[in-house]
């Protein structure tokens, strides 16, 4: 039980909240990023901003690289707290239960950059996704620290969840196209579109997570239901249309719609697996080895498709000599392991103390399903060489103690 | 400006670099309660239809049942006085009649198998002219149904004949045989008037009867055991605390005799002390049972119901209960019956004590030690984890009897519950009766520490004692559906969790 704990314990902190980001640069700006993206980075951003002056902008391998682990309840400090002491008393207990909002959420996600080029008004790249989710409900912590009482435990899918998902992209973008019969009272409007291909690497989704536990002078009754799908090798697509148009000379407005028709049809290798534990009546004086009913079967089942929900992005950029500035606002349709159906804003900026230095600062704002998080970035620009690296502090102004998540980026683009 | 940006950038780098500690997981204690049993004991799971059983008002029935016998009645002894001497004997025929009855009146011969006897004859001063004198017994059969003749030639010494094989009488025969008949042929034939002969005759030796019909009169028959009738175990010295207000005593006699008979006897109960109660097998109007006789049919099967006073024997909640003196008499006055050797009566006996009662403040203790035996490795969790623990009951009694109950553990044994230095730990709970608390009633039993320490040992030695609490009325214990036990408990235990030693 120890160990178990100890595992649980140590999992969640590492798993980070569940925050879909398309490339790793935009960890610099806390997802506030939509008219920021140029050349490649376009194609998963706005494909409307794709405009290559000249020559080609080259995404090297992994160099471009987000990943991202936070939870919505512990920090650091809470697990050095925890683990520095020797026995945890009520108050111990209390303290770590009251950071726990009803569920203790976590995820992680990676992108990582396979390669990718972006000429003229076009691009050709390809990047890895890998994004993982686990949710455990506050009551199992409170099972595991106070014991159990005269109370009905129900646990479901609300509370208590888990998946992964992870595909390649294979995206073709162009864009910098301006959309005709445009009163000329009104600013030039660039279009874009993206469409990709989706291969998939696996997937785990939980259908279902239903069960409850009771003890009482009644006796303790127990179940639990589990139904999981899991894919292995699947094949997708998805498409992205974009909007942005310079308002002003300073003020640059945006707008795309992405996983325009997403989905990835696991077909390869599909199972379904059921798990039920059942005990009903149980008292000491008449348990037995077969006291409980427990039923672990897997079945081949046919293909499967995980959907992803359009998203509609709108953002806008505001450019001074030294500084820019941009804000931008994020809604899923719904919510799924890489979506939020919960709108959320995000408001970046970028500071130019030299021509070759680049400092970033941005503010994701959160809610309910999305913790608020600030970044930091640093980065180096020449005409030929773009590099920087970044980070991330999950419901705190600094990565540290009180810090409920991380998330680091780094970017390395060859203009040539 | 540019070094405001360098000292920030500086700042972050130097607070981004956290400290993170060793994982090592703390120990804590939590609470787990664990339910131990949700169950109705109904006293109607008591019923085995054998021993325990429910009577016609749903009361719960004690009951006990065996069989004893008479001794088979053998042969029987038929005494006559018959005394005949110096009897003339004229002429060429003669007849003679004897009185042929027992000396003490008690039998009556219609027919009898003869298994031994006998009786002597002699014929003296014969004539000369005389050749023979045959005598022939009219109530004397042989084996073929011939007359028993004897004959003579004056030979002047007493003869004796042996009468085993014989029978007197006629079977069936409903005429009670009270004398002999005699009669003598003389050859050659002599004028009438001449003394041909003297005849002596006797029987005084007891006749042992096989098969018999006639008369029996004042004819004692004992029981074959008169011992232990009942006997009565009291499990842990249950007699010490309760005393039975009523029961009943049902004796099945079979009576293969063809006579009836009266029973007589008493009842004596003793118990465990020593003390004694003693009544009389008699009807509730004072009198002796009477016995029907069996018929030609079969045996005859009679219930003789003691109940009126049986109770009165178990005021002292006897362990042993005697028929002493008791005996079959049978008189049947004139009225013919029949019997053989075999015959006897068999008795079968039912003793059923409705549970009413009324209990006295007596502790008793169960005189079987358990001792449990605790493996290693609970031995170790316990040392290690358990903290404390306590059993919370909630226990319905739907029964009219209260009682209170006492746990003594040891690590060593032989506890004795009268001295606290034999055991360790004495837990104490008490119910109360259904009269008293109709609905739930709680119980808390709590081991601290300590006390948990006693299961670190690798032996446990447990003694249970329970005492009932007193009723100043009779109660009676009912078997209907709504008389039980209810029982749920709940261990509630605080254990430390800590890390695994590798």
């Amino acid at each position: 039980m120890k160990k178990l704990a100890l595992l649980i314990l140590f999992s969640l902190l590492l798993l980070t909240a569940l925050t879909a980001f398309n490339t790793g640069k935009s960890i610099f700006f806390a997802d506030s990023y939509m008219l920021r993206a140029k050349g490649v980075e376009a194609a998963y951003w706005n494909p409307a901003n794709l405009q290559q002056k000249k020559g080609i902008d080259f995404w090297l391998p992994i160099t471009n690289l987000g990943i991202c682990i936070n939870n919505n309840s512990l920090d650091l400090d809470t697990y050095n707290y925890v683990v520095s002491r020797d026995t945890l008393n009520d108050i111990d207990k209390r303290k770590i239960l009251d950071k726990i909002d009803g569920s203790l959420r976590s995820a992680i996600e990676s992108n990582v950059s396979i390669v990718g080029f972006a000429f003229d008004n076009m691009s050709i790249s390809s990047s890895l996704h890998l994004t993982g989710k686990l949710a455990l409900s506050e009551r199992y912590l409170d099972l595991l620290l106070y014991g159990n009482t005269d109370t009905l435990y129900v646990f479901n899918k609300s509370t208590t969840d888990a998946g992964g998902l992870g595909y390649v992209d294979i995206t073709f973008a162009m864009g910098n196209f301006t959309l005709p019969y445009i009163p000329k009272t009104i600013p030039p409007i660039r279009a874009g579109f993206a469409v990709s291909a989706l291969i998939g690497a696996g997937n785990a989704k939980m259908e279902e997570f239903n069960g409850y536990f009771s003890s009482s002078m009644e006796g303790a009754d127990l179940q639990q239901d589990i139904v999981l799908h899991t894919g292995i090798g699947g094949f997708g697509q998805k498409a992205m249309l974009g909007l942005a148009s310079n308002i002003t000379p300073n003020l640059e407005v945006g707008l795309t719609l992405d996983n325009l028709f997403g989905n990835i049809n696991w077909s390869l290798t599909t199972e379904e697996t059921n798990i039920q534990v059942v005990a009903n009546d149980i008292y000491a004086v008449n348990i037995s080895e077969d006291f409980y009913d427990y039923s672990n079967e897997t079945l081949d089942i046919g293909s499967y498709s995980t959907k992803l929900p359009p998203e509609l992005r709108l953002g806008a950029l505001y450019n001074m000599p030294w500084a820019n500035f941009s804000l931008d606002y994020l809604q899923g349709f719904k919510t799924s392991i890489i979506t939020s159906g919960i709108g959320r804003f995000s408001l970046a900026a970028q500071f130019l103390p030299w021509e070759f230095l680049l400092l970033n600062i941005g503010v994701g704002f959160g809610n309910s399903q999305y913790p608020w998080r600030i970044s930091y970035g640093i980065g180096y620009y020449s005409n030929k060489v773009e590099l920087g690296l970044g980070w991330q502090s999950v419901k705190n102004f600094i990565p540290g103690y009180k810090t409920k998540g991380i998330a680091i980026g780094s970017y390395l683009k060859v203009h040539i | 400006m540019n070094k405001i940006y360098f000292t920030l950038i500086t700042a972050l780098i130097l607070l981004t670099a956290c400290d993170v500690k060793k994982p090592t997981l703390p120990s804590w204690f939590m609470d787990l309660s664990i339910p131990v049993i949700n169950e109705k004991f109904y006293v109607s799971d008591l019923i085995d239809s054998v021993n325990i059983v429910t009577d016609e008002n749903e009361v719960l029935t004690v009951t006990a049942n065996g069989e004893a016998d008479t001794n088979e009645f053998g042969t029987l002894p038929f005494t006559p006085s018959v005394q005949v001497s110096g009897f003339p004997i004229l002429g060429s025929s003669f007849d003679l009649t004897i009185p042929f009855e027992d000396q003490e009146g008690k039998v009556g011969v219609a027919y009898a198998e003869i298994v031994e006897g006998n009786f002597q004859s002699c014929f003296r001063d014969l004539h000369p002219d005389v050749q023979q004198i045959s005598l022939t017994f009219s109530d004397f059969y042989l084996p073929n149904n011939q007359n028993l003749v004897l004959t003579s030639n004056g030979s002047g010494n007493w003869v004796t004949t042996n009468l085993a094989g014989l029978h007197i009488g006629v079977a069936n025969s409903n005429q009670v045989i009270n004398q002999l008949h005699l009669s003598f042929q003389v050859i050659p034939s002599m004028p009438e008037g001449v003394q041909v002969a003297t005849f002596d005759f006797q029987a005084k030796e007891p006749i042992s009867l096989g098969e018999f019909r006639g008369t029996l009169n004042n004819y004692p028959i004992g029981l074959e055991d008169s011992g232990s009738l009942v006997n009565i175990d009291y499990p842990y010295g249950l007699d010490q605390a309760i005393n039975l207000e009523s029961a009943y005593l049902q004796i099945t006699l079979t009576n293969y005799l063809g006579f009836g008979s009266v029973f007589s006897g008493q009842l004596l109960a003793t118990n465990s002390s020593g003390e004694t109660s003693l009544i009389d097998i008699v009807d509730e109007d004072g009198n002796n049972y009477q016995i029907e006789p069996a018929t030609e049919a079969g045996p005859r099967i009679m219930e003789i119901q003691f109940g009126h006073n049986v109770s009165q024997l178990l005021q002292i909640m006897p362990t042993t209960i005697n028929i002493i003196d008791g005996q079959f008499l049978i008189s049947s006055g004139t009225d013919i019956g029949n019997l053989r050797p075999t015959d006897s009566i068999h008795i079968f006996y039912t003793v059923s004590a409705p549970l009413t009662f009324t209990l006295h403040e007596h502790e008793i203790t169960i005189a079987e030690e358990q001792e449990f035996n605790i493996p290693e490795e609970n031995r170790e969790r316990i040392q290690k984890n358990a903290i404390s623990a306590s059993l919370k009951l909630e226990i319905q009694n739907k029964l009219p009897i209260g009682a209170s109950a006492k746990l003594f553990f040891s690590n060593t044994p032989d506890i004795d519950t009268q001295n606290p230095a034999t055991y360790d730990i004495m837990k104490e709970a008490a119910i109360n009766s259904a009269d008293q608390v109709s609905g739930f009633q709680n119980v808390d039993l709590t081991l601290n520490k300590e006390e948990l320490n006693i299961f670190t040992a690798e032996q446990v030695y447990m003694r249970f004692a329970f005492s009932f609490n007193e009723t100043e009325t009779p109660v009676t214990i009912h078997t209907s559906t709504s008389d039980y036990i209810h029982i749920k408990g709940m261990v509630t235990a605080r254990v430390f969790i800590e890390k695994e030693e590798d």
